[in-house]
């Protein structure tokens, strides 16, 4: 089982159902593998009757005339169809109904969670809100490893869909209607989500970084993310503010504690804490962030924001500006 | 000079060539066209999908754009369920419906070619939007609000509307046809319980999608519009998918070799009831057209139209 297991256990980017990292994936997991052993020895037992049935040699008697069911007179041998046929695969799938249903209702109920985070869902970016501590980021969650935390979902256009394979199953965001799952990350680590439902040109690269990390560092970023945007004190951070105030980025952009309060983009008051850009599609470096603002329709075209040709030197500063924003 | 024993071929002999063969109602004809359709939307759909799963051979790959991979899995699943799945289904109802109850032809001979031509050209029209770069890209279940003006400004979804809206017509035509067809014109003493199991997977689909389309929009092509299609959409995939015939297709046939148990204790079952209600003793007739029919009604499937062998 473990061989099989890590084969299917997928790569640090691209996580696995079958590499579970939570209770509820666990659930998940372990149902997947019922279901897939129940159906593996079924499929043996039929083709092994299949095969049988059909090299097996016919006794003499029951050559060229019509035969009933199973060689014999019609009831003769009914029993064996009625148990192998009826009543073994009810009993099989009662069972199997029984099992899904339990674990079902175990995924769906929050235990006692310690934390709320709300998530929205925009074209094709999420937006993520701790309302009980009044942070605003997008596309990086940080949980508390070992507690569970309850996700409370909606979109702010088309339907999305939130799924972290490695922690939990998929539940739509719906806009105009808040849905709730849980998760709980048994360990410290990142763990990539991704959005579930065709949702547009760039559905596919949709994806949010779930960080699971220890008490005092999740705490510790929780108060990194309430403050507001530390001021510029270098002189070229402060041309790169300048920059930023001047181009259009304002129109879309919050950066809390200064005029930028646009809301139609991702908050970027401490982007440069964040470990990816474009919703977990390129990692955060000057490089990355650099292309992305010249022109980020090469890298996810049809995203909703527009070039922004800007010459060397005021980019440098806003990347430099930007990447400042701890 | 017209003799009575002249008049009916006369009436029901196709006209010929090029107008003949546009103009044929005949079921069989009817049916191996619906079939041979499907099977050239079939085979489109699935070129469409060897071009999906290349472009996801490697991560990140650059085949196809994003704009033209949405058209192609919308695509995709709108042929297979829509110009394919259905369509052949009723084919093989067009053909074998007939036989199977003792009618000379559907009741609706001419509703029967006019569904096909409708289906036919719902295809064609879905298909010449690839010629401008607007297939629907929605996907196939078309889901609001992604599929609304809002975000689908374009015209690829009016595609999408239009061919599923004529393809409903033709669904709807077929389904009247069969049901029709299966209540009044079963031969005289087939009570609508001695009935072939194929037939009955036919008068429930049928019936279920004539309840599909009753909702279906005329050219309503707003929000409203669009949700009506989706809850069509909805209810096809149940007829289609879960209504499954063709899963009766293979218990009607019931090869010799006694494999499929699964399937075989349903068989067993209605053998069982059947016995009970029909109380056909095994015919002793002595051609071999007899013995097959001997064999086949010992087994519980009815053939009215074999019966015509005198046995």
């Amino acid at each position: 089982m473990a061989v099989p297991a890590a084969l299917l256990g997928g790569c640090a980017n691209a996580p696995s159902t079958l590499s579970p990292r939570g209770p509820a994936a666990h659930q998940l997991a372990t149902l997947w593998w019922v279901l897939f052993t129940t159906a593996a020895v079924v499929f043996v037992v039929v083709m092994g009757l299949m095969l049988y049935a059909l090299f097996r040699r016919r006794s003499g008697q029951h050559a060229g005339g019509p035969t009933g069911i199973a060689g014999g007179t019609v009831g003769s041998r009914s029993y064996f169809v009625t148990v192998g046929g009826g009543l073994i695969p009810a009993l099989i799938l009662v069972g199997v109904m029984i099992y899904t249903v339990s674990v079902q209702n175990a995924l769906s109920m929050p235990k006692e969670p310690a934390l709320r985070v709300q998530l929205i869902g925009h074209q094709w970016w999420w937006e993520v809100r701790y309302s009980d501590e009044g942070v605003v980021t997008a596309n990086e969650v940080h949980i508390p490893a070992g507690t569970p935390v309850l996700f409370e979902l909606t979109s702010a256009d088309v339907i999305h869909s939130f799924w972290p394979p490695q922690l939990q199953a998929k539940m739509d965001l719906l806009p105009g209607q808040t849905n709730t799952t849980w998760l709980t990350a048994n360990q410290p680590g990142v763990y990539r989500a991704q959005c579930a439902e065709y949702c547009g040109l760039q559905h596919a690269h949709m994806g949010l970084m779930i960080v699971a990390e220890s008490e005092q560092q999740y705490a510790a970023w929780i108060q990194t993310q309430r403050q507001d945007a530390p001021r510029p004190a270098d002189p070229v951070l402060k041309q790169g503010e300048q920059v930023f105030f001047g181009s259009a980025c304002v129109y879309c952009h919050t950066i809390r504690g200064t005029i930028a309060t646009g809301k139609i983009g991702p908050d970027l008051t401490h982007i440069a804490t964040r470990q990816t850009l474009g919703a977990g599609i390129l990692p955060n470096n000057i490089g990355n962030l650099s292309g992305w603002i010249v022109n980020s329709q090469t890298i996810k075209p049809g995203n909703q924001m527009p070039p922004m040709y800007l010459n060397g030197n005021d980019l440098n500063a806003l990347v430099a500006y930007l990447q400042s924003l701890k | 000079m017209t003799t009575t024993g002249q008049t009916i071929p006369r009436a029901w002999a196709a006209p010929t060539g090029l107008a003949g063969v546009l103009t044929s109602v005949d079921h069989k004809v009817i049916g191996k066209r619906y079939i041979t359709t499907s099977f050239i939307f079939f085979l489109l759909g699935g070129i469409q999908a060897m071009v999906m799963r290349t472009q996801l051979a490697v991560p990140e790959n650059t085949l196809v754009t994003p704009e033209v991979y949405n058209q192609l899995f919308t695509m995709h699943g709108t042929t297979m369920i829509f110009f394919f799945a259905t369509p052949i289904l009723f084919g093989f109802g067009n053909y074998l419906l007939p036989l199977m109850i003792g009618a000379r032809d559907m009741a609706f001979p001419r509703l029967n070619a006019l569904g096909y031509w409708i289906f036919l050209f719902a295809g064609v029209f879905i298909y010449s939007s690839y010629l401008v770069g607007m297939a629907p890209d929605g996907g196939w279940f078309n889901y609001v609000p992604l599929t609304t003006y809002v975000y689908s400004p374009a015209l690829n979804i009016d595609f999408y509307a239009l061919g599923l809206l004529f393809l409903g017509v033709s669904t709807a035509a077929g389904a009247i046809n069969f049901i029709v067809t299966l209540f009044l014109l079963r031969a005289p003493r087939m009570s609508i319980n001695r009935m072939p199991l194929f037939c009955w997977t036919i008068l429930a689909t049928s019936l279920y999608a004539k309840k599909c389309r009753e909702s279906q929009p005329s050219a309503d092509l707003t929000n409203s519009g669009a949700l009506a299609i989706w809850r069509l959409v909805q209810r096809e995939k149940r007829c289609v998918l879960l209504v499954a015939p063709q899963g009766d297709f293979l218990k009607s046939m019931r090869p010799s070799p006694r494999w499929a148990l699964l399937t075989r204790i349903w068989f067993a079952a209605r053998h069982g009831r059947r016995q009970q209600r029909a109380k056909h003793p095994p015919a002793g007739g002595s051609s071999d057209g007899c013995k097959a029919v001997a064999l086949i009604e010992g087994q519980g499937f009815h053939l009215s139209w074999a019966r015509n062998e005198r046995c």
